[in-house]
């Protein structure tokens, strides 16, 4: 059996956190090892073949946010939880309006 | 003959949303009609039941040239010169003199550099934004536009906001939230289709101007009549040639069969030509359907008087629904909105009226937001005094029916809820 593997991240001496906020962090960061190692390296692949299509490719993690009410439905995602929520409200809103022909 | 393969559950599923439709009195029934459009039409409705002759109160014909003789004639003379069908998109083989004639005379009408043809205006609205617009710039659009418009939006990559209905103050504040942007394109219809009302063009494109900031105006429910030629909301406003894109339709009043365009800035359009989906990858307009467009602006460039009398129409129709005692929403289009707030009594008084022979229909939520339900009547050129007299005698015979002539809002919802 592997030994356990962990990695020390110093947070700065000004910020206070409580136990959600550990939670959180701790979430993201067992999210980030699982995006980058435990899904297998097909990725890889994939980016290679878009690079060589002449694509410019750029990523990274993002908040993805999602509203239901029947059987409406709209996702948006951002780089902020601010962000995604907005651009959420702002697709639920585009439609909220009435529209007659 | 065996049926074709279909998943039973996939019959369930759907036939399951079919009966939610049902059930939420959102199901859409089409009446067939039997004969041309007009003022007065004849109507099957339900299904099967004997031909019944109604006074059309619903419909975008609005100069009364959907079923005019000279528009008759230049669609069958077009037939006969030009033929049935293209089989080709625009830019392979499917683009006639008269397509490019007709996208001449729309910019000369609407007094913009350029014009290009799309079989709809759903079309071009669909289209537009994702031709001219990128990542870098955003989309402003008032809250109440038209359906297509929320479509192009969605497809196109530029960011999207909205600001509240005709706030200019609201608008202001978006433009300067928005100033980092490459470009930042108002979006607004010229007329909203659903409460009748004018979008505050002048102000807008004051606004604009500003902020250094684009207009575009879907002018649907205003080309052809609106403005003291019928050039629209941008003569109406007194910015003829301000406007930096504007789409319109054929479908109601030019004619009222089908096509629409983007007409605008010279690059704007050229663009279009390049880049819109729905212009590269679909037939434009038939033949037929141009040249009864090319004798429509012919007819309402000679003269104002159809665009003088339904402007009339409007007005005595709005006066006699008020000295009625309807609560209307006030406005200056040829959109009437009649309220009535209550979804079953929207319902129940466009049925009662059709019993009375006058054709209308009520709107309710969805369509209009929760609480805000209403017949929408339309005016055309093609009302006579006549028309509108029996209209209004049925429109009283109906509201004495369910008492709420001359009660205000409050008195209805209190009757019948919201």
């Amino acid at each position: 059996m592997l030994a356990r593997r962990t990695l020390e991240v110093p947070l700065p001496e000004s910020v206070v956190l409580n136990d959600v906020d550990l939670e959180l962090l701790k979430a993201s960061f067992q999210a980030l090892v699982a995006l980058r190692c435990e899904r297998g390296r097909e990725w890889e692949g994939l980016l290679r073949q878009l690079k060589e299509d002449g694509w410019t490719v750029r990523w990274g993690l993002t908040w993805r946010a999602e509203a239901k009410r029947g059987e409406d439905y709209e996702e948006a995602t951002g780089p902020t939880l601010d962000d995604a929520l907005a651009g959420l409200a702002q697709l639920v809103r585009l439609d909220m309006a009435s529209h007659v022909p | 003959m065996a049926t074709a393969a279909l998943p039973a559950t996939f019959r369930d599923v759907m036939g399951a949303e079919l009966e939610a439709l049902k059930a939420a009195g959102l199901y859409k029934e089409e009446r067939y009609i039997h004969a041309p459009q007009g003022a007065e039409i004849e109507v099957e409705f339900p299904a099967g039941a004997p031909l019944k002759k109604v006074l059309n109160l619903c419909a975008n014909n609005y100069l009364g040239l959907s079923s005019h003789p000279e528009v008759l004639a230049a669609a069958h003379a077009g037939l006969d010169r030009r033929g049935y069908g293209m089989s080709s998109v625009r830019f392979i083989c499917g683009t006639q003199d008269i397509h490019r004639e007709l996208e001449n005379r729309l910019t000369e009408f609407l007094g913009t550099e350029d014009t290009l043809l799309f079989s709809s205006c759903l079309d071009a609205n669909a289209g537009v934004f994702e031709a001219i617009l990128s990542d870098k710039d955003v989309m402003i659009a008032d809250r109440l536009v038209h359906a297509s418009i929320v479509d192009g939006m969605r497809l196109c990559k530029a960011a999207q906001d909205t600001f509240k209905h005709s706030d200019m103050g609201h608008l202001e504040e978006k433009l300067v939230e928005h100033a980092d942007k490459r470009f930042r394109l108002v979006i607004t219809d010229g007329v909203f289709s659903m409460d009748g009302d004018l979008a505050k063009l002048d102000e807008i494109v004051a606004l604009c101007r500003k902020h250094d900031a684009m207009v575009f105006v879907d002018d649907s429910h205003a080309s052809g009549f609106i403005g003291e030629t019928g050039r629209g909301t941008p003569e109406r406003f007194s910015v003829l040639g301000k406007i930096d894109v504007i789409t319109t339709t054929f479908g109601k009043a030019l004619g009222g069969a089908s096509g629409g365009c983007v007409s605008g800035r010279r690059e704007i359009v050229e663009l279009c030509r390049q880049r819109a989906r729905p212009y590269l990858f679909s037939n434009t307009l038939a033949s037929v359907i141009v040249a009864a467009t090319l004798k429509v602006l012919d007819l309402v460039s000679a003269t104002t008087e159809r665009r003088d009398r339904l402007e009339q129409n409007a007005q005595v129709w709005r006066r006699l629904l008020t000295e009625a005692g309807f609560d209307i929403k006030a406005g200056e289009s040829p959109i009437v909105p009649v309220m009535l707030y209550n979804a079953k009594l929207a319902q129940d008084v466009a049925r009662d009226l059709f019993a009375e022979e006058v054709y209308v229909v009520g709107f309710f939520f969805p369509v209009v937001p929760k609480g805000q339900a209403r017949i929408r009547t339309q005016l055309s050129a093609a009302h006579t005094t006549a028309h509108l007299d029996r209209a209004i005698a049925a429109f009283r015979k109906v509201g004495k029916k369910h008492d709420i002539l001359g009660k205000s809002k409050n008195e209805i919802v209190d009757r019948y809820g919201l």
